[in-house]
């Protein structure tokens, strides 16, 4: 045996040059998942280059490591790595192992000597298989590849420009804490992680996308979240197949249970504090790197209505502002529908003051009150979508545009009657006071066809959408708690944070559908300390 | 297949507002009889009828807690005899669904939307109800926790507004007549009550079928409350002579209400309040009767007939009258009496022999097992 390989040493075979530009993308993530690291360094560092194609940013520093010159070479990608890191490993290698002059112990391999001597950075891997080497440089590591070695090293150096942590622009408080999440996963999890500085906040690790290779966390505190969620997370996780996600939102479409709904299934939020309260009750929280918005799931109907200064206020405004809110929901689906109904239908309802005036500005509208309505409707809806990409300096033009000449002029020239326009209006005020984007745009959309509905039945139209809407919306379920929780099914114990909101003192046991792990979250007692009907009775005597 | 599962609350919920909307929908079956001002008193009695009727249907039922009825019939009594007394269940099914549409799109018609072809309004409200029944009896539930509320806050309200209005004097003399008109005046709601039907249904999705009985009491007791008190104040409001003779009462008598200057004719909210709970009714029918009739018919799935069985309640709903009187001559006692009590009697009688023949002769097995 040892002759034939001698005799193959001798003659060794060509090696088949590879034909980069006749394979496709998942050939040659194919190849590059069978190549393994060589034993020569300049082999290796060919393989690198090759398969990188020698783009921009590559770095390769060759070196000479100890009193032996071993010959090494450093891989990092410039811009991708903390240039002051890579510079102080390369420090170490070249001069602390020349000047410390400690001998290898003989026995001791050499790499575990780089690995556990030398090197002084915080994270140290070893790497045998390329695909493995590139997924770390690529990510900002360095990789030290050393002459002779089949097991590279690859040292965290991690450090790109990230944004700063800044106050959210998609959900603005008056009274709560302003930090918002950036880009970045590590920084999210260390947003959440101030906040929950407990071993049992758990984060499992996902790669999602094939080529975009995106890092995504579940977060969900062990032994709160139902194991029964998690793991149903998890089986979604894995059957997520998909070439790249770019954002959240398209992760969301693989963790959904209904795709055709209107409805968020699951919800968008840039908070950490809301994040945090969430994981609280019971909820998993999914991170993806590269966006601001973390997932929650399960979530319901009632927490898309919810911000989170309604936690922060004191207790009857958080009410009052929460039943506002219910107000403008529904204001904006049903509105412009009960108002057509209405005219067209069941005028015997307005009062006749009322009604003889909407019939003296609606003389000489040459459309029916229907097509009026559906008009300017989505005049309003094309003017909201033009302004949310529009660079500042073109803004107010769209508003007189809008103001002016689709308000004001449409009046004069006889082509709507201002009662609509008042309606339009207040149903588009009413419609941004839903705090959730997702759940405003479905209500949004929901109202075209309530107009269509209750001009064809007058209100009884209504009434059928409504009971369509209600069987919908009942038949919704986001990962199994159904999406009306806890108004149906019915719940009495969870009614205190959902369409009121109650005491702290008094929110004693989490959500029946996701925190029944362990439903009881403070002493049930301590209400008692807290309220007392008549306080200066129960107080012993007073000082004197 | 994983059984599908709802509340003993929504059970009451659903049986509640099925029976509560029928006064608000046939009432003249109350106040039409020869009763006239002690239409109360029929009312009163209708809880104690209604109550037997509950001991009959859902007593036996949460003997079986696993069967439905078309199941517990086959069990007690053989698969065709058991087919022949289901498909008179499933027959009160279909006739109460497409009654109760039928008489909802004549209100309409009569007051609201004059020129709107009736088959377009029977048509779209069953297609409502098949998208509940299509999914499932849990989603059905859940809709009767939400309209629960939004009905009984809308029956308060008109029934609120009545309380100003009414006149009590209207209703003296009391039992001026006797007794016998208040009998004879509750012989047509107790017809009704074959809506009951559906619970022998429903009762093996209960979490808790053990205890139906109690929540059918609860909810018939609920649904006795707001009957009494809608009779006491329509009849209140429009006088005995003038309740008997209108169509529609209930909304005849909230019509003539005037809340200020600017809040007036407000019995839309008195027929969606109606409306509502028709809803749960229809598709509580309308899922009772395609899953029965698909059990009876061996299939799967239920959800594969309820498109041709849709079909069939708008047919049955147009052809079985031709107008609203029609409608009144069917609620008449002589009529619905003996054939709302033929619904209910006919195949209990036969299934409660079943189960006491069963019972007696499965006594001996167990005593002689025990000798053994």
């Amino acid at each position: 045996m040892s002759f034939i390989r001698f005799v193959s040493r001798l003659f060794p075979r060509k090696k088949k040059k590879i034909n980069m530009d006749k394979l496709d993308i998942s050939q040659l993530r194919e190849l590059t998942q069978k190549e393994k690291l060589k034993p020569k360094l300049q082999d290796n560092l060919s393989l690198v280059r090759e398969y990188y194609g020698n783009s921009l940013g590559l770095q390769v520093r060759e070196l000479q490591i100890g009193r032996v010159n071993v010959k090494a070479a450093v891989v990092f990608i410039e811009g991708m790595v903390d240039t002051a890191s890579v510079e102080e490993l390369i420090k170490v290698l070249v001069i602390n192992t020349v000047s410390s002059g400690e001998i290898i112990p003989s026995g001791f391999p050499f790499i575990k000597y780089i690995k556990e001597k030398v090197i002084t950075s915080t994270m140290v891997e070893e790497v045998e298989e390329l695909e493995e080497l590139f997924d770390r440089v690529l990510r900002g590591d360095t990789a030290l590849i050393i002459d002779g070695l089949e097991t590279s090293l690859t040292v965290d150096t991690q450090g790109w420009k990230t944004r700063d942590i800044e106050e959210s622009d998609a959900e603005v408080t008056i009274r709560g804490p302003r930090e918002s999440f950036i880009e970045s996963i590590h920084d999210n999890m260390s947003l959440i992680r101030r906040r929950l500085p407990i071993p049992q906040l758990w984060a499992e690790k996902f790669t999602v996308g094939s080529l975009s290779r995106t890092q995504v966390a579940m977060v969900y505190i062990k032994g709160l979240a139902g194991e029964g969620l998690i793991k149903e997370m998890r089986s979604r996780f894995a059957k997520t197949d998909t070439d790249g996600i770019i954002d959240s939102g398209q992760l969301e479409d693989f963790l959904e249970d209904t795709p055709f709904s209107l409805f968020p299934l699951t919800l968008r939020t840039e908070r950490p504090d809301r994040v945090v309260a969430a994981l609280l009750e019971g909820q998993v929280a999914v991170i993806v790197n590269g966006t601001p918005f973390v997932l929650l799931a399960p979530v319901t109907f009632f927490a898309h209505l919810q911000a989170s200064d309604d936690h922060f206020e004191k207790v009857p405004l958080g009410t009052f502002i929460r039943i506002l809110r219910y107000v403008a929901m529904i204001l904006a689906i049903f509105l412009p529908g009960f108002y057509v109904g209405i005219v067209n239908f069941h005028p015997e309802m307005v009062p006749t003051a009322l009604l003889l005036r909407i019939a003296s500005t609606r003389e000489g509208v040459p459309f029916p009150l229907v097509v009026e309505m559906l008009l300017m409707e989505s005049v309003f809806e094309i003017l909201r979508e033009s302004g949310i990409r529009l660079p500042a300096s073109i803004g107010p033009a769209i508003s007189i545009v809008g103001a002016l000449v689709l308000g004001d002029a449409a009046i004069r020239a006889g082509i709507v009657s201002p009662p609509v326009v008042v309606v339009v209006a207040l149903t588009a005020i009413a419609s941004f006071a839903v705090p959730n984007f997702a759940l405003g745009i479905a209500g949004r959309i929901l109202r075209f066809g309530f107009i269509i509905l209750s001009s064809i039945f007058g209100l009884f139209g209504l009434q059928f959408g409504l009971l369509l809407l209600i069987v919908h919306l009942s038949s919704l379920r986001s990962y199994g708690v159904p999406y009306m929780a806890p108004a149906a099914p019915f719940i009495m114990r969870d009614m205190k944070d959902n369409i009121i909101r109650g005491w702290q003192w008094g929110q004693v046991y989490r959500p029946k559908l996701t925190g029944f792990r362990e439903p009881v979250r403070k002493d049930p007692r301590q209400a008692r300390r807290f309220f007392k009907i008549f306080p200066h009775d129960e107080e012993g005597q007073d000082e004197d | 297949m994983k059984t599908e599962k709802i509340a003993n609350r929504q059970f009451s919920f659903i049986l509640f507002i099925m029976r509560a909307t029928i006064p608000l929908a046939t009432l003249p079956i109350l106040t039409a009889s020869n009763a006239r001002q002690d239409a109360w008193a029929s009312a009163l009695l209708i809880f104690v009828g209604t109550a037997l009727t509950i001991f009959l249907i859902v007593g036996l039922g949460a003997r079986f807690p696993g069967k439905d009825v078309v199941e517990m019939s086959w069990h007690l009594l053989g698969k065709i005899p058991g087919n022949i007394i289901s498909l008179v269940i499933l027959w009160s099914f279909l006739h109460m669904a497409s009654l109760q549409v039928r008489i909802y799109a004549e209100m309409i018609i009569v007051g609201f939307l004059p020129e709107t072809p009736i088959i377009f309004l029977t048509a779209s409200m069953i297609l409502v109800a098949m998208t509940a029944a299509f999914s499932g009896v849990e989603v059905i539930g859940r809709m009767s926790d939400l309209i629960f509320f939004l009905f009984l806050a809308m029956i308060f309200f008109s029934l609120g507004t009545l309380f100003f209005e009414a006149d009590f004097m209207n209703l003296q003399p009391v039992l001026s007549r006797g007794f016998e008109p208040v009998l004879v005046g509750s012989v047509v709601p107790l017809g009704m009550g074959s809506l009951l039907l559906v619970a022998a249904m429903l009762i093996p999705h209960l979490n808790n079928p053990e205890r139906a009985v109690n929540s059918a009491l609860w909810a018939m007791g609920g649904a006795v409350l707001v009957i009494i008190s809608t009779v006491l104040l329509v009849v209140a409001t429009l006088g005995p002579e003038e309740g008997a003779r209108v169509v529609f009462p209930f909304v005849k008598a909230i019509g003539g209400i005037r809340i200020s200057e600017f809040l007036e004719r407000v019995e839309i909210l008195a027929v969606f309040s109606w409306g509502l709970g028709l809803f749960v009714g229809l598709s509580t029918f309308v899922y009772c009767g395609a899953k029965g009739a698909a059990r009876v018919f061996g299939l799967e799935d239920y959800r594969h007939i309820l498109l041709p069985m849709g079909v069939i309640w708008v047919v049955l709903s147009i052809h079985d009258f031709e107008n609203v009187f029609e409608i009144r001559s069917l609620l008449a006692p002589e009529v619905m009496g003996p054939y709302g009590f033929f619904l209910i009697f006919f195949p209990y009688l036969f299934l409660w022999g079943g189960y006491l023949i069963r019972r007696i002769e499965g006594a001996d097995h167990q005593e002689k097992e025990e000798k053994r």
